[in-house]
């Protein structure tokens, strides 16, 4: 039988490794006033107190959990690597560009096989052309937001 | 009283209905997007506002923001996305409501519970502007200080998995909402190197990662899935009877949470962010059945709802009677009165009376069109979101959360940190953590750093020895001390007796 993730013993130490990183952040301590330092050093104690706590329990009284990430699969990382690339390129080349090109992959991919053809393709290109150009109208052109051109063709001049 | 009758008449112009139409509209659609605050849709308007009359001018944008305050209700109920922080307690019950086939039915709970809570503030805010605003300045830095305990506190019956993980994800919280510059050192901390954190994570953005992104996630798992059931349990009408039913048949809930989130909104800095969790916290703990909450409880759904749109119309209450502007968009339109000409402040209640009431009365005619108005777009909002198959919404979605956070302040690293708050909220959910936790210790965090480095500053000069003395002696400080007690133990208390309620029943069988 399978027993499953101990969450709570990984609760914990993911508890703790927040707490350490911050508390490496204020180690320095000539570098900040009383003040700034006076909250942080009563919660970071005690949020490292509650992750000890965590993993003790993880040690004493486990809550396993046999369905751990369950939906963890090819899709969901691709959509996860996708969004990540869409998000970190768009400053370099541009929420157009960037956007095009994220959602396009994931309709192709998320469309069953057996329905990719011209027409879904046509549909994807009207679908994602019709929700940019209604998020461009809608936040640059009466939300004066300036969503991002690109550095890369700002650079060659292109906008 | 002849004031207040006078100034319907004022209110009811063919041309003050048309902007207030707009701005409903407009404040609806604005609070529907993630990331688009309510704050920034009044800032928006208010330029618009120059050339009409002063009435025109105010009503318009009362209309605006309660609207706004409303429509983030619809992105919470369908998407599990908060329009706006105000609604982050309409997620916990209106999406699994939806999900289980009776989004119809909670997004028109939440149009009549938004009137109805919004008519009470009003109410609150014309019997007792004066009043409250005097008792609401004898709140100092303990007070606040005490105040986000107490909402710190609602943890304690939020974490259904486990408490401690819930105090956890809360401090966890408290402590990203530390990065950046201190509110009283100022100097930046726990930057991380990156010159982007210096000013700080930008709370909408977090908010919608830790909601949106881990459900876009799952939804992507299997992108052939139907995303929520569509009128299985019933259609329109019968929807519209069961949402009236749910909100006029718990009057209790409807008064209880309508003057908490009046009580909250007059704290100059406190608000619908922490107005809709005490509420939703109290409706919890006051139901014969609490277990359901969190799983499609339509009284969460009104708990939050009444007690937002209550906010609205009692964050009025320190501007215009003391001109004091307790919140974001309090203080833009604190800004639109001065442009009029109007000076805000106790002059209001006696040269401009008649302005004054007329933006106050204004509030039951937005309430009121905002149902009306509310239940005509829900069934088509409802019926639109839910004809978009999963493998369409999902890009669609995250196009919307990218531009959404990216829109808060023009600036890349929200929308980075977005993205990272919404893989950390899935890993963390996993873990049993409670994103609902998490976000309410970023909300409180910072406001009780404040409250406590200041009342540290405070005690100093009453002892150098034990400045944390001025913590404890404070009669307010008391009654919230008291009230924190309770709201953390009071969880503890209702095992207790159901266990010996079990144990009694094993007994006698």
């Amino acid at each position: 039988m399978k027993k499953g993730v101990n969450v709570d013993l990984w609760a914990g130490l993911f508890t703790l490794a927040v707490t350490g990183l911050f508390w490496m952040q204020i180690l320095e301590r000539d570098e900040f006033s009383f003040h700034s330092l006076i909250y942080p050093d009563r919660i970071l104690p005690i949020l490292g107190i509650l992750g000890a706590v965590l993993v003790v329990k993880g040690f004493v009284s486990p809550t396993r959990k046999v369905e751990f990430c369950k939906e963890l699969n090819t899709e969901l990382v691709f959509t996860a690597v996708v969004s990540a690339i869409w998000v970190l390129a768009m400053d370099y080349l541009g929420f157009l560009l960037t956007s095009t090109v994220a959602m396009f992959l994931m309709l192709y991919r998320f469309q069953p096989k057996e329905l990719r053809n011209a027409k879904s393709l046509m549909q994807f290109c009207l679908i994602i052309f019709g929700e940019l150009a209604f998020m461009w109208l809608v936040f640059v052109n009466f939300l004066a937001v300036s969503l991002p051109e690109g550095q890369f063709f700002r650079m060659i001049g292109l906008a | 009283m002849e004031l207040i009758l006078g100034s319907f008449g004022n209110v009811l112009t063919f041309q003050n209905l048309t902007f207030m139409f707009i701005a409903m509209t407009l404040g609806m659609v604005a609070g529907a997007l993630p990331g688009f605050s309510a704050t920034m849709a009044v800032a928006l308007l208010v330029p618009f506002t120059f050339t009409m009359s002063p009435t025109s001018g105010l009503v318009t944008i009362g209309a605006l923001y309660a609207a706004a305050i409303y429509g983030g209700s619809f992105s919470a109920i369908l998407l599990n996305t908060p329009g706006t922080p105000s609604s982050i307690g309409t997620c916990f019950d209106g999406y699994p409501m939806a999900k289980n086939g009776r989004g119809e039915e909670a997004l028109y709970t939440a149009s009549f519970a938004s009137g109805i809570g919004g008519i009470i503030g009003t109410i609150i805010l014309i019997a007792f502007a004066l009043p409250l605003a005097t008792w609401s300045l004898q709140f100092g830095p303990p007070e606040f200080f005490w105040t986000a305990i107490f909402g710190l506190t609602i943890i304690s019956s939020l974490s259904t998995k486990s408490v401690l993980k819930g105090f956890t994800a809360g401090f966890i919280g408290v402590v990203i909402g530390m990065i950046g510059l201190s509110p009283i050192g100022g100097d930046v901390r726990f930057d991380f190197g990156i010159s982007n954190l210096q000013g700080g994570v930008e709370m909408v953005s977090v908010l919608i990662g830790f909601f949106c992104i881990p459900e876009m996630l799952k939804l992507a798992s299997n992108p052939r899935q139907e995303h929520m059931k569509v009128g299985t349990i019933s259609g329109s009408r019968e929807s519209i009877v069961k949402a009236f039913w749910n909100v006029f048949a718990h009057w209790g809930n409807i008064i209880r949470s309508s003057v908490l989130g009046a009580l909250v909104g007059i704290l100059p800095g406190a608000g619908g962010n922490i107005a809709n969790l005490v509420a939703y916290n109290e409706a919890k703990r006051a139901a014969k059945d609490p277990e359901t909450f969190g799983k499609g409880n339509p009284q969460g759904v009104v708990a939050t709802e009444t007690a937002n749109n209550a906010v609205v119309e009692s964050a009025m209450v320190p501007l215009l009677a003391l001109g004091i502007p307790g919140s974001p968009p309090a203080a833009i339109i604190y800004g639109a009165l001065l442009l009029q000409g109007i000076n805000p402040g106790p002059e209001l209640f006696t040269k401009n009376a008649e302005i004054t009431y007329a933006f106050m009365t204004s509030f039951f005619v937005v309430n009121i069109f905002m149902v009306i108005i509310g239940i005509m777009a829900g069934k088509y909002i409802f019926k639109f979101v839910t004809s978009i198959p999963t493998r369409v919404l999902i890009p669609s979605i995250l196009l919307l959360t990218i531009v959404g956070s990216f829109a808060i302040r023009n600036n890349i690293m929200d929308t980075i940190l977005m993205l990272g708050s919404g893989l950390l909220g899935y890993i963390l959910n996993e873990l049993d953590f409670d994103s609902g936790a998490l976000v309410l210790g970023l909300i409180l965090g910072p406001i009780a750093e404040k409250g406590f480095v200041q009342g540290i500053i405070l005690g100093n000069q009453i002892s150098t020895e034990t400045p944390w003395i001025i913590f404890f002696t404070r009669p307010i400080c008391l009654v919230l001390i008291a009230m924190s007690l309770l709201s953390a133990c009071w969880p503890l208390f209702q095992a207790y007796r159901r266990k010996k309620k079990a144990a009694a029943a094993g007994g006698a069988a």
